[in-house]
């Protein structure tokens, strides 16, 4: 058995497709940018090679650590309060309710939006004059609590994170759902069988069963909290007063209106490195 | 193997039949509730879609359009060039569905159920293709894809978005591949099967609904894509429908109207698709769950 | 079984192979058209990208129609074009320039944004092409804008002021005077908050609309002498006329000036509120004429437009104008073909400077005797009049300063109307950025 599946052709034959679009798209324009990375260039003329003198500078830099900062707390927001509210709907959706296929449906639909649509959305719900969150406030009676959430440095932030996590619960509830419905259903007519109620079984037999596919969820969470771009450059350009930048929105700014490719390089590098330590760090700490 | 009736049932019989009843009722208010906020957007496009600018950005908000303006669409259609646009987004969306499932069901075998040192390398590395932020990726790609010779044609942007699909493909299919019984691979190659065989006659159909969920996220991905496509594509006859669409979008003055009426457009094909793929999962599972 | 198994594969395969040979096919068949109608002479091909698309934007028609004429005259020289918008057409050009890929010609934002290219030897200057009737037709020292270290790169074609719009109505309403002098502008601001009006409206989320309040009131106060001198040697902000434009500044926001939820509000939202007469002013330039005049626009006819007001303690006098940019085409050096281009860059600026200007798209820059103008909105007249007084222009600020040093400036503009910084620290850190090397005249 053992030497028809390590097949060294086999695995050649499997893999080398994969690793060949890998290395055109993905570790040839790495390898580039690390190289733009040491480099002091607009992006126009000639460079000039001042080695780590771009990633020095980055850690001095105030507004990048902050964004760093940024991204990490949208991680962990992602992590602790977007996947359980992904989970607890896949549960239930899996577990068999009543329109299990509509609501599975519906709440996938902020997933198939387009950023531009969900952005303007947002700013019309959290618009100071008019937005939808401030006219509920005043119709309850919290009108002292209604304020412009997008242009204050002390809300922003919260507020540019919320469409996003709103936006892909769905998503993270289909790859959990998918993963539920694949426990074969004996499992749980074994479970029923012995008695147990239904938070009992989600907890004991059915999260432990998904946690290859949780393990999934976490990382593309990680991955993508870390990489964050689209919805903040909508909603608020990385502002008020970079209140809400984090490293892409920063990395953007700096290469497309500052000029400084070089510079915008090495934050690009350290987002991978910072991606793929974290990922195997990860995979390390929590194996399946 | 209906869950709901056989639960249901095995409460009746204990005589809990009141206190379920309440607890469902509450249950599906939440779901409903909730189905209500995610449809939102949606519901708010296609109204958002026949307004003016007076109204988007005025009080109206939420509320209906005070003129149905179905100009807004005839424009968008005439300026974002629909059918051509649909049409390339569809070749281009449709290839990179293939090959992303074609490549990452092939990738994610070697790494989930064959036997070598350097698969876990492998699978991170392939994780990669993750973390690479686009926007810094831009020039690089653009220097590979001239140098290859792609710009202005499809690949220029099936082979990218192939790529970046790549990762969440491979990993979803791994983690799949994980609830497989190894027993399956052992018991075909008593039978005579070879590894490819395993992994075509074996593998791939119980990765249905796996299969089906990568399709679905490759397609959002890639049918929205901007920033490639604007940057690689600049011959009317290969461009994409977000391309089209903004287009729209005008220096200084901009009707969002007619752009919502694009978007509303440009999101039915996958509104479609996704009902569609969506179905798939379910009966792939509910085939897969009778067999196995 | 083996074999079937495998033949299967190579099936997949070959039909990849089938599809990429479809789609290669699909991309070259335009070439292998061309070969074929040519035989003698192949026509020249140029390629000219933009940023005019949409139909609200009125240089996207004038473009397309005067390509099509010059492709008709010159069966020879086929010119073809792309058009991506704004925000995007920047990611896109830097791109393509950057990895020696650019179209013939481009699209351009004039100042600090085409320079470092020029610099870089990577756009064509045009001198030779370019002789006395063409520059005779120009409107004196528009070519200005277009010429780098004594060589002239491209030909003007309209060109944007900011000005004061002021909406009548929701003056009249106040009791308030349409103000011509700072004073006059703070009784206007006080008058209209307290009829509940906003004063202002202003979209700092996209920041560089703040900064237009700070140039044209530094200019005001400083005189476009001492401006000129400070953007090419910033230290010289750091002195008391530019903190003391500061310092009005933020004593507009303190009068309540300025829409509360500024920081939020993009340009969009900020021209749509203006035209919608949900404030009573705005500082723009030209470019927000189309959404007033709109015929579904509650403001159209309204509106006026004025010179920004005047400091009695100020240097600056009311026909020193915020603005007077130029943008435009700009050919890139690698093109095999500089002669042909060149020509279509005559055609094409002469085109879109006449037209653009009797479409409302900009201020002319070639000469308009002999045009009919009077199908032009009031809007455009009024600042068309306005720019006519002009005795000099400083153009908008971003396109004066190096781009880092521009970013810097607009980040600590928008601080400043946060009053995060004082109007002293405010200048103290205005003179730490790089200055300008463009020539201003």
């Amino acid at each position: 058995m053992n030497t028809v599946l390590s097949d060294k052709k086999a695995i050649c034959f499997f893999v080398i497709p994969t690793i060949l679009i890998y290395i055109a798209v993905i570790f040839l324009p790495i390898v580039m940018s690390i190289n733009y990375s040491m480099l002091k260039w607009d992006g126009i003329g000639k460079g000039t090679f001042i080695g780590f003198g771009n990633y020095i500078e980055l850690f001095s830099d105030s507004r990048f650590l902050n964004s760093v900062v940024h991204s990490f707390l949208f991680a962990f927001v992602s992590i602790f309060i977007q996947l359980p509210i992904s989970l607890l709907f896949a549960l239930i959706l899996a577990n068999g309710v009543k329109g299990e296929k509509f609501f599975r449906t519906v709440y996938f639909i902020p997933v198939i939006m387009s950023t531009v649509v969900i952005g303007q959305l947002w700013s019309k719900i959290y618009n100071a004059d008019y937005g939808l969150l401030n006219t509920f406030l005043k119709a309850i009676g919290l009108g002292s609590l209604a304020r412009d959430w997008l242009g204050r440095e002390d809300t922003a932030l919260i507020a540019s994170f919320i469409p996003i996590l709103w936006q892909y619960v769905g998503y993270h509830m289909l790859i959990m759902y998918s993963g539920a419905k694949s426990i074969s259903a004996d499992i749980y007519e074994a479970a029923k069988i012995d008695g147990a109620s239904a938070i009992k079984t989600a907890f004991k037999i059915t999260i432990p069963l998904m946690k290859p596919v949780l393990k999934v969820s976490v990382m593309f969470s990680l991955i993508g909290s870390l990489k964050v771009f689209d919805l903040i450059y909508v909603l608020t350009k990385g502002g008020p007063f970079f209140s809400t930048e984090v490293p892409s929105t920063y990395m953007y700014t700096i290469i497309f209106d500052s000029y400084r490719y070089g510079y915008g390089s090495a934050i690009a590098v350290f987002i991978v490195v910072e991606c793929l330590v974290l990922t195997v760090l990860f995979d390390k700490l929590i194996k399946v | 193997m209906d869950g709901v009736k056989s639960r249901s049932n095995n409460i009746n019989r204990r005589g809990k039949k009141h206190r379920v009843r309440i607890g469902n009722i509450v249950l599906m208010i939440f779901l409903s509730l909730y189905a209500l906020i995610q449809i939102y957007p949606l519901v708010w496009l296609i109204l958002f879609s026949f307004k003016n600018n007076t109204e988007i950005f005025g009080g109206n908000v939420a509320g209906l359009p005070k003129v149905w303006r179905w100009s807004n669409y005839e424009s968008a259609i005439r300026q974002a060039n629909v059918l051509l646009y649909l049409r390339n987004s569809v070749i281009v969306t449709a290839a990179t569905i293939f090959f992303v499932i074609m490549l990452a069901s092939m990738a994610a075998f070697a790494i989930g159920r064959m036997k070598w040192k350097l698969s876990n390398t492998t699978y991170i590395l392939i994780a990669l293709g993750m973390m690479v932020p686009i926007h810094a990726a831009l020039l690089p790609l653009f220097i590979v894809m001239k140098n290859l010779n792609l710009l202005n044609t499809f690949w220029a942007l099936i082979i990218p978005y192939t790529a970046f699909g790549l990762p969440v493909a491979v990993s979803i299919f791994v983690s799949f591949m994980k609830s497989i019984p190894r027993e399956l691979d052992e018991a075909a190659a008593i039978e005579g099967c070879n590894i490819y065989q395993i992994y075509y006659k074996v593998i791939l159909p119980l990765l249905r609904p796996a299969i089906a969920t990568v399709a679905i996220f490759t397609f959002i991905s890639s049918w929205n894509e901007l920033m490639f496509a604007i940057t690689f594509i600049n011959k009317k006859p290969f461009k994409t429908l977000p391309v089209g669409i903004m287009s729209m979008v005008g220096t200084y003055v901009t009707k969002w109207g007619e752009i919502g009426a694009g978007l509303v457009i440009a999101t039915i094909p996958t509104i479609i698709v996704y009902l569609l793929l969506s179905d798939q999962v379910q009966k792939s599972i509910i085939a897969g769950a009778i067999k196995g | 079984m083996k074999r079937a198994e495998r033949k299967r594969f190579m099936l997949a395969l070959v039909a990849v192979i089938i599809m990429s040979l479809v789609f290669t096919s699909c991309s070259s068949s335009e070439d292998v058209k061309t070969e074929d109608n040519g035989e003698k002479k192949e026509p020249i091909r140029l390629t000219i990208w933009h940023q005019s698309v949409g139909d609200a934007d009125p240089t996207s028609k004038l473009i397309t129609e005067a390509i099509n004429e010059w492709n008709e005259a010159h069966p020879d020289i086929i010119v073809e074009e792309d058009g991506v918008t704004g925000e995007q057409y920047k990611t896109r050009i830097k791109t393509a320039l950057a990895a020696g890929e650019g179209p013939d010609l481009c699209y351009m934002w004039g100042g600090s944004f085409v320079q470092p290219y020029i610099e870089a030897g990577k756009l064509l200057p045009i001198d030779e092409y370019v002789d006395d009737t063409v520059l005779s037709k120009l409107i004196e020292g528009t070519i200005n804008g277009c010429t780098y270290n004594g060589k002239i790169y491209s030909l003007p074609m309209y060109t944007f002021i900011a000005s004061l719009y002021c909406n009548t109505e929701l003056f009249e309403k106040a009791g308030a005077k349409i103000p011509s002098t700072y004073d006059e502008l703070v009784d206007a601001v006080k008058k209209l908050r307290a009829a509940g009006i906003t004063p202002v409206v202003l979209g700092e989320k996209d920041r560089w609309p703040g900064m237009y309040w700070y140039d044209i009131m530094a200019m005001r106060q400083a005189g476009s002498d001492e401006t000129k001198a400070a953007l090419k040697d910033p230290s010289k902000f750091n002195s008391p006329d530019f903190i003391e434009a500061a310092r009005k500044l933020q004593e507009l926001v303190d009068l309540g000036a300025f829409n509360e939820n500024m920081f939020s509000m993009s340009f969009d939202e900020m021209v749509t509120a203006f035209a919608n007469g949900e404030a009573a002013m705005i500082y723009q330039g030209n470019w927000i004429q189309a959404a007033v005049e709109d015929p579904e626009s509650p403001t159209k006819g309204k509106v006026v437009a004025k010179p920004f007001p005047v400091f009695t303690d100020g240097k600056g006098t009311v026909t020193e104008f915020y603005g007077g940019a130029v943008d435009g085409f700009y050919i890139n050096a690698t093109t095999p073909h500089p002669k042909e281009a060149a020509e279509f860059l005559i055609f094409l600026s002469e085109k879109l400077g006449k037209g653009g200007y009797l479409a409302g798209a900009g201020l002319p820059c070639w000469n308009t005797e002999g045009l009919d103008t009077s199908n032009l909105n009031p809007l455009t007249v009024q600042t068309a009049d306005l720019m006519k007084t002009a005795t000099s222009f400083i153009t908008w600020w971003d396109n004066i300063l190096p781009a880092e040093a521009s970013e810097i400036h607009k980040n600590l503009v928008a601080e400043l109307l946060a009053k995060k910084l004082t109007p002293e620290e405010f200048c103290q850190q205005m003179s730490q950025v790089e200055g300008s090397t463009l020539p201003l005249n």
